[in-house]
């Protein structure tokens, strides 16, 4: 436990989440407990926009036929300046084929460009299947997505990737527009890829974990903002101690249908 | 050839299984929906009604459903309730489009 997580235990661990949200990040960044030998800590900024929606505009035949675009950009300050800075992008884009209103299978392809320490950009291209299910509940929507991704960088061998998520919103009843959102989603990595430095070994590659409100402005726009962690495994066959980075960055997001 | 028989059989299992699975959760689902529609169809009622007894400045409102259907909206997110209420009473009538997220979450979509 932190000092700051001691202030305010009698709340629950996800309001206390977003209570952190209220801190500057200096404040934050001191109230960090000691990093474990093998852990890094940064801070980080990760805004995400992601449009989907069926192609009935198209034409009506194609209303079960789904279309999904994605942009983000994240920032850390894990750096030598320790400045917040640009070190990764992402597009994605997947064409869906509705089952339901709720199940949706999904083929896509992803393009995540990261800038390493001497500015060089490595390029990371990722063809994946998904499927996506919306569980209503009495409490809220519920939706779980499996996802196996196909990794490739130039010159490597393919890696091997399954993406596990399980996402809960729930609208409050004094404003229906304001709700809650945690999510959580677990990668585990199914080959070793030991020659760069963005896949890695087998087994636990990463886990995000996301507290935080949403605003609905109509049913086809909402925002996510929160807190996330992510905790990332960093451990190498050349390491005689397993090595986690945990990054803790304000996510914002941006959902649009149409 | 025994593994290729076999590998073409399992194929041809996992098809079938997959295509039953498939058609058990649309009717899950539609199950879900017929539900879902039914639950929020109240509170839906009860908001029409709110406004209706304001805008029509009348306290005596009948409320008729004119449709009600489940709609995705903004991704992963929930599948709204989207009705067509019309409210009348005092020889006024109104016409509204309310959406319902869960039963507590209904709100008037202008």
């Amino acid at each position: 436990m932190t000092p700051i997580f001691n202030m305010i235990s009698p709340f629950p661990s996800w309001l206390a989440l977003l209570l952190l949200l209220a801190l500057p990040f200096r404040v934050l960044a001191v109230s960090q407990p000691p990093v474990a030998p093998g852990m890094t800590e940064a801070m980080g900024l990760w805004t995400q926009v992601v449009r989907e929606g069926n192609l009935s505009p198209i034409d009506d035949s194609l209303a079960n036929v789904r279309l999904w675009m994605e942009g983000q950009s994240r920032f850390s300050d894990a750096n030598q300046t320790h400045n917040l800075s640009w070190y990764q992008g992402l597009l994605r884009t997947a064409l869906g084929y509705a089952i339901t209103d709720r199940l949706t299978v999904w083929a896509g392809y992803t393009y995540l460009p990261t800038g390493n320490s001497n500015r060089k950009i490595i390029g990371e291209q990722a063809a994946w299947p998904a499927i996506r299910y919306l569980v209503p509940t009495p409490m809220g929507t519920l939706m779980l997505q499996e996802m196996l991704e196909l990794r490739f960088v130039k010159g490597d061998t393919p890696g091997v990737r399954t993406r596990t998520m399980a996402k809960f919103l729930h609208s409050f009843e004094f404003e229906p527009s304001l709700g809650f959102v945690l999510w959580d989603e677990v990668f585990f990595n199914a080959n070793n890829v030991v020659n760069n430095p963005l896949f890695g070994l087998s087994g636990f590659n990463q886990n995000r974990a996301f507290a935080g409100l949403s605003w609905t402005f109509n049913e086809n726009t909402r925002v996510e903002v929160g807190y996330m962690n992510l905790l990332l495994n960093k451990s190498r066959p050349n390491l005689s101690y397993s090595a986690y980075g945990s990054l803790n960055t304000l996510s914002l997001s941006l959902f649009m249908g149409w | 050839m025994l593994m290729t028989l076999r590998m073409s059989v399992m194929v041809v299992l996992l098809t079938v299984a997959f295509f039953f699975n498939g058609c058990a959760i649309i009717q899950h689902d539609a199950e879900i929906d017929k539900k879902r529609l039914a639950d929020d169809l109240i509170p839906a009622e009860a908001l029409a009604h709110q406004l209706g007894q304001k805008d029509l400045t009348c306290s005596n409102i009948k409320s008729d459903e004119l449709s009600a259907k489940p709609k995705e909206g903004a991704p992963q997110g929930p599948v709204w309730s989207n009705f067509i209420i019309q409210v009348s009473g005092c020889g006024k009538v109104k016409t509204y489009k309310i959406q319902c997220e869960t039963k507590s979450a209904c709100f008037l979509n202008d």
